[in-house]
């Protein structure tokens, strides 16, 4: 009995398995350091950002002023700062793609393992669920759902989007649960008689989790483009300041096809995506190590 | 004693040619104490028996008649949901084939101890560790650095171990083994087998073995059973199905086997494929196509798995003495 306790006090000490295989991994390569970096600088601004500002000032003598001291990035067409806009439209943005995304993962993921795992009934009429979702065509629906909500706050939009973007992911899903379920250890784990549940979520779920979250990360990216997309397109009416509608006044209002004034007010939005989506994909690059304690001892 | 009675045991795939038994009136029993060995070619229906021991003949298989009573479970085959998953690890440790693939790559072998533990709901879990550790121990394994280990830290034969290891850490009193030392090495396979011999004596077990090496099952078993194209055709005393086999198979199945002293050419093999589920034989003897003593019976009825002399079971028409004379010259006589 006391080698057992031993035992298992000294796994505990010498594994430490999430905090430190999460450093090693990030610190082994640079660009992953430079992408979680990145990844941290966005999130806090987006939770940080509008505490240092309160409302929009605007400025009236000074429409599409160039950057100075006092506005870093310039001004807008009504005065405002392009850089407080900027950080203070982040959180909008950010929560969105990141609900959306969790979203998706969570139905995606969920309805996927549960398909592939069970098979037979269960399985056809959840994939017959996800084809359905997948023909719904998301564009249409916000324009429709516009008219009754007015996507002020982040959940509606991240729900609709979620909600009518996981059934590519499910579909991904199942194929790799139906190849896993074939798997050695899973035939051993039926064989020793662990419960559905465990199996799902506690055998196959970490075996996957690579993909899953590299899935959610890469359909942040896509969920940012796609949010922006529609606010820049007008498609949805906007009641507050983000990068989409910086995009659209710059465009529409400012005229920045044509005149430099409003250059500086469309580059910066365009500029923190790229950002955020090279901080996401240089990160991707860490994950497999994350999960993968094969991947984690290779010096 | 049996801890395991199987009576009439019918397995069937469902095919394009519609259900097809890839095992048929199987009648088996396993008692406390005793190995034995179930050996047959590739496709006879070692491993579906073996998986229908558990319950789980994979899709698109299915228990089609017979009984399974295990002691203290009762008749495995009506067993659904939680009882059936307790029974499973609890009552029948199996080991899987390949099982050094049995193991996630993604966890200690601790931590799955751990799962295994919780998935039965044991309540000292610190008594399964030190159980599990006793167990690596007596296996020659060293138990602390093992249970800390992921599964490519090990070697083949390690996690082998570690499979039985899990099969009898629940205390199950039945051990199953499906072909426990294919893709071992040779010095492997000697060692596991030496370790299942020693587990099973220490615990008092009824440890059923399959495999397709005759040679490596002769070491160790206390009864032999052989299954050709889904039947069991003999079983017995080991030493006695091996020194005076009585069906056309066994004997063609001891004959093929290559010795290591003596002449090599002395090993004949068998003419003739192993018949698969689409087919094998609907009427009559299932083996009378290969068969050198074939008479014309073999042709219209299946022979019945009777008793013979005492403990022992065969399934033929011809009449013993005249198998075991072995006039006709195809079959080579053991050496």
């Amino acid at each position: 009995m006391a080698t057992a306790t031993a035992t298992l006090a000294a796994s505990a000490r010498r594994r430490r398995p999430a905090l430190a295989a999460f450093r090693k991994a990030v610190t082994r390569k640079p660009g992953r350091l430079i992408g979680l970096i990145i990844i941290v600088f966005f999130v806090l601004m987006g939770i940080c950002g509008p505490w240092f500002y309160g409302r929009l000032a605007v400025d009236p003598n000074a429409l599409y002023a160039p950057p100075s001291a006092k506005h870093w990035l310039g001004t807008d067409f009504a005065g405002s700062d392009v850089l407080q806009e900027v950080v203070t439209g982040a959180r909008y943005v950010l929560a969105t793609a990141a609900l959306s995304a969790f979203f998706t993962s969570l139905f995606g993921v969920t309805i996927g393992l549960v398909a592939g795992y069970q098979r037979g009934v269960t399985d056809s009429i959840l994939m017959r669920l996800t084809d359905f979702v997948l023909t719904i065509p998301g564009l249409p629906l916000l324009i429709i759902l516009s008219t009754v909500w007015s996507f002020g706050s982040p959940w509606q939009m991240g729900l609709v989007l979620g909600i009518t973007g996981w059934g590519g992911v499910a579909r991904a899903v199942r194929a790799q649960a139906l190849s896993l379920r074939e798997r050695g250890f899973l035939e051993a784990a039926r064989g020793l008689g662990l419960s559905r549940r465990h199996i799902i979520f506690k055998e196959m779920l970490p075996n996957i989790a690579p993909y899953a979250t590299m899935q959610l990360m890469l359909s942040m990216i896509a969920f940012v483009g796609a949010e922006v997309g529609l606010f820049f397109l007008g498609l949805v009416p906007f009641s507050s300041t983000n990068w989409g509608v910086m995009l659209n006044q710059a465009v529409f209002s400012g005229g920045a096809m044509e005149t430099p004034d409003a250059l500086i007010y469309l580059l910066a939005p365009l500029v923190c995506i790229l950002v955020l989506t090279l901080g996401i994909v240089l990160f991707l690059d860490a994950i497999d190590e994350l999960f993968n304690p094969r991947l984690r001892e290779r010096a | 004693m049996s801890e395991v009675q199987v009576r009439g045991l019918t397995v069937e795939y469902q095919t394009s040619a519609g259900w097809l038994p890839a095992v048929a009136e199987a009648s088996l029993d396993l008692r406390a104490g005793e190995i034995t060995g179930l050996v047959g070619e590739s496709g006879s229906g070692k491993s579906t028996l073996a998986l229908s021991l558990l319950n789980a003949v994979p899709a698109p298989g299915r228990i089609a008649g017979g009984t399974i009573d295990v002691a203290g479970v009762g008749d495995l085959t009506r067993l659904t949901g939680k009882q059936l998953r307790k029974a499973r690890g609890g009552s029948i440790g199996y080991v899987f084939q390949a099982s050094q693939n049995s193991l996630n790559p993604l966890k200690t072998i601790g931590k799955q101890l751990l799962d295994l533990g919780r998935s039965h709901e044991v309540a000292d879990l610190r008594a399964l560790i030190a159980r599990a550790l006793d167990l690596a121990n007596r296996m020659g394994l060293d138990g602390q650095r093992v249970l800390d280990s992921y599964q490519h830290e090990l070697s083949g034969g390690m996690r082998q171990r570690i499979g039985i290891v899990f099969a009898l850490v629940l205390n199950a009193k039945v051990l199953i083994l499906d072909e426990p030392t294919t893709a071992l090495d040779m010095l492997s396979q000697a060692s596991v087998l030496e370790i299942v011999r020693k587990v099973h004596d220490e615990n008092q077990l009824s440890t059923l073995i399959i495999t397709h090496d005759i040679g490596a099952i002769s070491e160790i078993a206390d009864r032999l059973a052989v299954m050709y194209g889904g039947r069991i055709v003999e079983d017995g005393p080991l030493l006695e199905v091996l020194r005076r086999p009585t069906h056309p198979y066994t004997k063609a199945l001891i004959g093929a086997t290559a010795r290591i002293t003596g002449d090599v050419e002395a090993a004949r093999a068998l003419p003739g494929r192993p018949p698969d589920l689409t087919t094998v034989a609907r009427v009559g003897c299932v083996f009378r196509d290969r068969c050198p003593f074939a008479v014309a019976v073999c042709a219209e009825a299946e022979p019945p798995l009777a008793a013979w002399e005492g403990e022992r079971r065969r399934a033929c028409h011809v009449e013993p003495t005249t198998v075991l004379a072995g006039t006709p010259a195809a079959v080579g006589e053991p050496a």
